[in-house]
């Protein structure tokens, strides 16, 4: 199967308040329609691994390439318009709007004409909220912001899904309804998702698992 | 445009943004104030100087075509004076106008040699003499939507007998200036008084049944008649009538005739037709308006200067709107060149009058001074814009970072909050021009309850009239349509920029 992403030798140091070498040269292929996990303690580098790789944050050194763009040379907007689909901690949805207007908020800032209201309320009945497509974003509970936020991920088609602990801020009970329901949205959308999380269980139900630990990213047997 | 759409939604007030929306609220409150006061104040100073203009203009036309030293050193205009046909006297502009036949009135036969000096007589291509005055009455018959008439002012002393039951006869002397009466002039009605009780009793007293009859068929069209024995009529200004004048009291105009040995001191009967407001003439209160016949007799007589320098002898032109005075100026001075008799004439709009112009310059440096100020308390205004959009963007900063991870741009990011600040902008300039506009619909009870405040009347009733005038001024609303949202714009630069600076890792990152 094709690689969909590779980071070659990435280094990432922050100066302030002290020099800190946080990544020091991370290498990772992954390949199309393939789910990885990426663990490690806190403070590893993994959310910044994460920014990095979703062209949020800029890199030290080394190369990254995604979906045959060398992300350096990209219009990052553009590019995380069209190929990324982000999903936070925290749900970062806008307060002031409903749950259908988040989930298009991605076609909105792109100006995509075609993506209708169909698709949004298509892209709410896969997370199993279309009946409450025109709630304020305030009136859903934790675990139905996250799974609008899931939605909301997959418009625009992007080939590429990053998720960071997605289900942090979530009860166990929620969590795994959000864990199952990503990974289905995952394979039947035929899309890549990188996941940062310390949740194990969300961790094994990915096909490959990576550990980051002390700069380095290591892949778990 | 989704910038717009989240623009919209980040205005809406919340209950979660107390602080933001009290702000964004009390942003709107000052500037609709400052839109309200401008409008309302720059409106009450352009309809005061549209009723003062109204005024200056009714007497005075709203333009004016005197005529030019050139016309005066013309042979044209001195070859009168050598002409036994014109009694070898020159002619003023009514004469010449309704001289009959050839406008060459010398004969060579009969008349004197011409001087050597005078200039040479202006012919047109036919080899005929040039007559400016038939041709600048021909130019303006052609205009339907003017008035026009030749004018001519003169000066003279004036005595009027006062008699009254039971009261001794006393005598007003003074000297004063006279302007003859145009009859084209469509404000002249308005500026006449209606006459008193006292006004038509007294003039009934006076008047013979021949005097009666004479005036009944001259009215409604003639306003001046001439009544028995060449009883001239005069219309006083209405400051006479304070010093116990009455419509019907008679006198006579004095002025001296000079001939090759003395003065000859002549008379002419008069009686008071009437009275008249002279608006803001600087003579006004001692100006009487007398038939044209009057004027042309004593200027014949004697040579008279004009007090405030208006020009003694011209035509005025009225039209509809008087702010229009300077377009018809160009066009009648285009005219006058191509019918070849633009150096006969000057043509002058009311903004150049002698004794208008300095009063009209003073009410532009004062709207000017004023839109200035407006401006900059419109800045100041405006600047609670930058708080209340520093504020949004602080509580905004975490979704703000989720659409640039969504792919918003920076540029995304700054139209947003330049669309707040330019939507505030016009929000408030709405509020202020709706709440502006429903004021000058209702001054009259602002001012009035301005004056019970101070106990009396806060504007005083001579200079503002009864009602203080007011005309939306479309200067000043153009102004603030234009102004306000730019300098709202630019005021909503600044938090735009701040918001471009986030760095929407660290924002997600920080949760």
């Amino acid at each position: 199967m094709s690689l969909l992403l590779e980071a070659i030798d990435v280094h990432k140091s922050f100066s302030f308040p002290e020099k800190i070498d946080l990544l020091k040269g991370i290498s990772l292929k992954v390949k199309k329609k393939c789910s990885i996990a990426i663990m490690g303690a806190s403070g590893e580098g993994k959310t910044t691994l994460l920014h990095i790789l979703g062209t949020l944050e800029s890199f030290d050194k080394g190369q990254i390439v995604i979906n045959d763009n060398n992300i350096a040379k990209i219009d990052k907007p553009y590019f995380r318009n069209n190929f990324i689909g982000f999903i936070f901690q925290f749900h970062n949805l806008l307060d002031d709007l409903t749950s259908l207007d988040n989930v298009l908020m991605p076609a909105r800032i792109g100006r995509k004409k075609t993506i209708k209201k169909q698709e949004g309320l298509k892209l709410l009945k896969m997370v199993h909220l279309e009946h409450k497509a025109n709630y304020p974003i305030k009136l859903l509970s934790g675990g139905e912001r996250q799974r609008v936020a899931i939605a909301r991920a997959f418009c625009n088609h992007p080939k590429l899904i990053l998720a960071d602990e997605p289900s942090g801020n979530l009860d166990h009970e929620n969590s795994q309804i959000v864990h199952q329901l990503l990974l289905d949205c995952v394979k039947k959308e035929e899309k890549t998702l990188i996941v940062v999380t310390h949740d194990e269980s969300l961790a094994t139900l990915c096909e490959e698992i990576y550990i980051l630990q002390s700069g380095i990213l290591i892949k778990r047997k | 445009m989704f910038e717009f759409f989240i623009a919209l939604k980040y205005l809406m007030p919340g209950k979660k943004r107390f602080a933001a929306s009290l702000i964004s609220l009390m942003s709107i409150g000052v500037i609709s104030l400052v839109v309200w006061l401008v409008l309302v104040f720059l409106s009450v100073i352009n309809g005061i100087e549209e009723n003062w203009i109204n005024k200056l203009t009714s007497l005075n036309a709203p333009l004016r075509i005197t005529p030019t030293d050139h016309y005066y050193s013309s042979y044209y205009y001195l070859s009168d004076s050598i002409s036994m046909i014109s009694d070898y006297n020159t002619k003023n502009i009514r004469e010449k106008q309704n001289t009959e036949g050839n406008s060459n009135p010398y004969k060579y036969d009969t008349d004197m040699e011409i001087p050597q000096s005078w200039a040479k007589p202006h012919l047109n291509k036919k080899g005929e003499l040039v007559d400016p005055v038939k041709i600048a009455f021909g130019i303006l018959s052609k205009h339907q939507d003017i008035a026009y008439e030749d004018y001519e002012l003169s000066a003279s002393i004036m005595k009027i007998a006062i008699q009254r039951e039971n009261k001794n006869l006393s005598f007003l002397t003074q000297m004063i200036y006279l302007a003859a009466i145009c009859e084209k002039n469509p404000h002249i009605k308005h500026l006449l008084l209606p006459p008193s009780n006292e006004d038509i009793n007294n003039f009934n007293k006076n008047l013979s049944q021949i005097d009666k009859e004479k005036l009944h068929s001259a009215l409604p069209t003639s306003l001046s008649v001439t009544l028995e024995n060449n009883i001239e009529p005069v219309f006083l200004p209405k400051s006479l009538k304070d010093s116990g004048i009455c419509v019907g009291d008679r006198g006579y105009l004095s002025y001296n005739k000079n001939s090759s040995f003395t003065h000859q001191e002549q008379h002419i009967s008069i009686y008071v037709a009437g009275f008249y407001d002279p608006g803001l003439l600087p003579i006004g209160n001692k100006c009487v308006l007398v038939n044209p016949n009057v004027t042309q007799m004593i200027n014949k007589a004697a040579a008279v200067f004009s007090p405030d320098g208006t020009p003694m002898n011209g035509i005025y032109v009225w039209m509809k709107d008087p702010f229009k005075a300077k377009k018809w100026k160009s066009s009648l001075e285009q005219e006058f060149i191509n019918n070849d008799i633009a150096q006969y004439w000057k043509i002058t709009d009311f903004s150049e009058y002698e004794f208008a112009k300095d009063l009209l310059q003073q009410f532009q440096s004062d709207k000017m001074l004023f839109s200035l100020i407006a401006i900059i308390i419109l800045i100041v205004a405006c600047s609670s814009i930058i708080s209340m959009l520093i504020l949004l963007v602080n509580d905004k900063k975490r979704e703000i970072a989720a659409m640039q991870a969504m792919g918003a741009s920076k540029k995304n990011i700054a139209i947003i909050f330049g669309i707040c600040g330019v939507t505030t902008g016009l929000i408030s300039s709405i509020i202020g021009i709706l709440a502006a506009l429903f004021t000058l619909n209702h001054l009259d009870v602002l001012v009035d309850m301005l004056s019970a405040i101070q106990g009396h009347a806060a504007f005083n009733v001579m200079f503002f009239g009864n009602h203080l005038p007011n005309t939306l001024s479309i200067k000043a609303l153009l102004l603030i349509l234009i102004a306000t949202p730019i300098i709202s714009l630019i005021a909503g630069i600044i938090p735009a920029i701040k918001a471009t600076k986030l760095s929407p890792s660290n924002i997600l990152r920080s949760e």
